[in-house]
């Protein structure tokens, strides 16, 4: 029996936050926003029709206290909780007291978040299922002689990776052995700082891969679909910056086997609820499983738009108990879309993050453009999350479309205040390669050139040298750029019949 | 007719160098002449606006329009246009050639502190005072955003001086250690 959610705490930030708060106003659900101290005016807290005070800035006082989210919870009376992406969305521990507390968790049961948390065990549990996964560890390395033993074996180039990891963090490449120990390390010490948990495990690294993963929607009752893929191989820091779908090497056949592979995986775990089934595709076409996200992905939209399909309202439907309203044969792939992550990162300096306040900010719009964004002008990117500003994303009939509609958004997009993403997205929109279709995840380190960036504005440049001396001069002695009449500003019009005698004197 | 004005009233045409992402263009500019202006020697028409936000400046410039958002910063200005970020030095021709003239007497480098290009939270010190260390080598890893970064040497050379300590929070631009440079020609 279906149970109506009537109210709901999104238990994030940011733009995501945002975005669920927006299908709930849609679905004339009530939204409670939780806060901590730097956004009280953010753009969450300002949209929802409730918000909460949770804490100070870091997240692990605010946005990651699971006692405070249920207090508030309680305190705000909601049915349900969504957690978003980050945060405390893929904490099994969290998923269970909000179900302990009588709520319903708008995402997959605590034990399936538990199993695919865990690199290792969903390895394991893949593996068992007859999905195909990497070569390497199948469980945590503690020592240094395993360590070196397993590389050896399975051969480097190999990958580290925390076990409990994602979006990149604890995540190094390892070329030789001499700097297998020391980047260990690293990662552990960075795993134990993001996740709390300082396992990590090898695998091989593959050549060339690709990065696709499908969109799957598995409800209570037992029917699990799959919403078509996403490739998302232009990464950097190992971290998704732009994401597509459809993808250009997915014929339908592969579309077919790789879907029902990730059925299969979700099946396996006892997954309900949108999740991501992610698989490395190697230049013959092999296809590895990598890992299952048990949350609704950042680059989420680009299945929305390219299906037409709410995927919030979904997973919010499904979590009231609802039987899924489609059927495999029923999801459309409509067009081409695409998205890129504006981040407040500065590219020449190898994608550092560039905090400060946005001072301007006017995004594109237009024809098949969408805008997911929690931040306005006056907002601040802080130390203490992540830098993601937006996501930027087009649809368009055919994916030549969308990369011309994409170049064009980007130009449109003006923010100052911070640097950002926007030049290198533009680069790589403009990439021979990346147009032709033919790139893999290493595409941003053997394509990518900071010199490129500063060549490509070229032909602007004279023009900007004019109106930049324009603009030092007159703001340094007038304080604005039109001191003369056009301005507006008042001024004697004895002084504009002067000027003008002197004028017609000179030009005679 | 204005190459007339321009070249009567020498005193009032002033001559500067707008530097942008390392190449020079040469722009003249007649205070008294309210729309007209020399880019490298060629005469050209402009209309300059601004919006509600004074960063925000439409220029028409011989009637192509160009839109671009422009702030001052400690290097001169930022510019951004077209999904393009500019990096813009703006420098009179005196300035300029005072410069070079001090230049040619000796420029020092003594560019041996290591400072935070971002804020964020000292992790762990690599090297201690007085350890040689080699160009690329790892000195000290600070994280901010939840991600590690090792804080790489950019000379051979002598830690001086460490001017941090671990677990402390560093602002941008904060001194982090000093080294001292290798003289040029030694070991290597």
């Amino acid at each position: 029996m279906p149970k109506r959610i009537k109210k709901v705490l999104v238990a994030n930030r940011a733009e995501i936050a945002v975005r669920v708060i927006r299908a709930l106003r849609e679905l004339g659900i009530t939204s409670v926003a939780v806060y901590s101290d730097v956004d009280r005016v953010a753009l969450h807290t300002r949209l929802a029709d409730e918000a909460y005070h949770i804490g100070p800035p870091p997240a692990i006082e605010s946005y990651l206290r699971i006692d405070k989210i249920l207090e508030v919870a309680r305190k705000s009376r909601v049915d349900a909780i969504h957690p978003g992406y980050g945060f405390l969305a893929e904490n099994p521990e969290f998923a269970r007291q909000v179900e302990d507390a009588g709520l319903i968790f708008i995402g997959p049961p605590a034990d399936a978040i538990e199993a695919m948390g865990s690199k290792t065990r969903a390895r394991q549990m893949m593996k068992a299922a007859g999905l195909q996964v990497i070569p390497g560890a199948m469980e945590g390395i503690t020592d240094d002689k395993t360590a070196l033993d397993m590389a050896k074996q399975i051969g480097y180039p190999v990958l580290i990776k925390a076990a409990l990891g994602g979006g990149g963090k604890g995540m190094r490449v390892v070329t030789e052995p001499k700097d297998l120990i020391h980047d260990m390390d690293a990662s552990r010490r960075e795993s134990k700082s993001a996740f709390g948990d300082e396992t990590v495990y090898l695998e091989k690294y593959l050549e060339h891969p690709r990065h696709i993963e499908f969109q799957i929607l598995a409800d209570n009752h037992g029917n699990v679909i799959h919403l078509n893929e996403r490739e998302c191989s232009i990464q950097r820091r190992h971290q998704k910056v732009i994401e597509e779908a459809p993808s250009v090497i997915v014929t339908p056949e592969i579309r077919q086997k790789m879907g029902e592979a990730a059925k299969q995986a979700a099946q396996a775990c006892g997954y309900r609820n949108a999740g991501t089934v992610e698989f490395l595709v190697d230049k013959h076409r092999n296809y590895y499983f990598l890992e299952m996200n048990t949350r609704l992905q950042v680059e989420h939209p680009v299945t929305e738009l390219t299906t037409g399909i709410d995927l919030v309202k979904e997973q919010i439907a499904i979590a009231e108990g609802r039987r899924l309203r489609f059927k495999q044969d029923e999801i459309p792939l409509r067009g081409h879309a695409i998205e890129c992550r504006i981040y407040a990162e500065d590219v020449l300096a190898g994608f550092l993050p560039s905090t400060g306040r946005i001072t301007y900010l006017n995004p594109p719009d237009g024809p098949g453009i969408r805008e997911d964004t929690g931040i306005n002008e006056g907002g601040e990117i802080t130390i203490h999350y992540d830098p993601m500003i937006s996501k930027l994303l087009v649809w368009g009939s055919d994916r030549h479309e969308a990369i011309d509609r994409m170049i064009r958004a980007l130009k449109e997009y003006h923010l100052t205040g911070v640097k950002t993403t926007i030049p290198f997205c533009l680069a790589v929109m403009e990439n021979e390669q990346f147009q032709k279709g033919e790139f893999d995840t290493r595409f941003v380190d053997q394509e990518f050139h900071g010199t490129y960036l500063e060549e490509t504005g070229r032909q602007l440049e004279p023009t900007i040298a004019v109106g930049a001396l324009l603009y030092h001069l007159r703001m340094s002695q007038h304080g604005k750029l039109t001191p003369h009449p056009e301005s507006g500003a008042p001024i004697s019009p004895w002084k504009i019949h002067g000027r003008r005698l002197n004028l017609d004197r000179l030009s005679t | 007719m204005l190459r007339g004005v321009l070249s009567r009233q020498h005193d009032e045409i002033m001559k500067y160098t707008i530097t942008i992402n390392g190449r020079d263009y040469d722009v003249e500019y007649d205070e008294s002449s309210p729309s007209k202006i020399l880019l490298s020697g060629k005469e050209m028409t402009f209309d300059i606006r601004q919006g509600i936000h004074p960063q925000n400046v439409s220029l028409l410039l011989d009637n192509q329009s160009l839109m671009f958002w422009i702030e001052k910063n400690e290097e001169g200005y930022h510019a951004h246009c077209q999904g393009r970020d500019f990096n813009i030095a703006v420098e009179d021709a005196r300035t300029r050639q005072l410069r070079s003239l001090l230049k040619a007497g000796g420029d020092k480098n003594v560019a041996g502190s290591i400072r935070a290009s971002m804020p964020g939270m000292v992790v762990r010190i690599l090297v201690q005072p007085g350890d040689q260390v080699r160009k690329g080598q790892g000195l000290l890893i600070v994280e901010a955003m939840k991600m590690e970064n090792e804080i790489k040497s950019p000379m051979n050379g002598m830690v001086k001086q460490i001017r941090i300590t671990p677990q402390k929070a560093v602002e941008k631009g904060e001194m982090l250690l000093i080294l001292e440079p290798e003289a040029s020609g030694e070991r290597e």
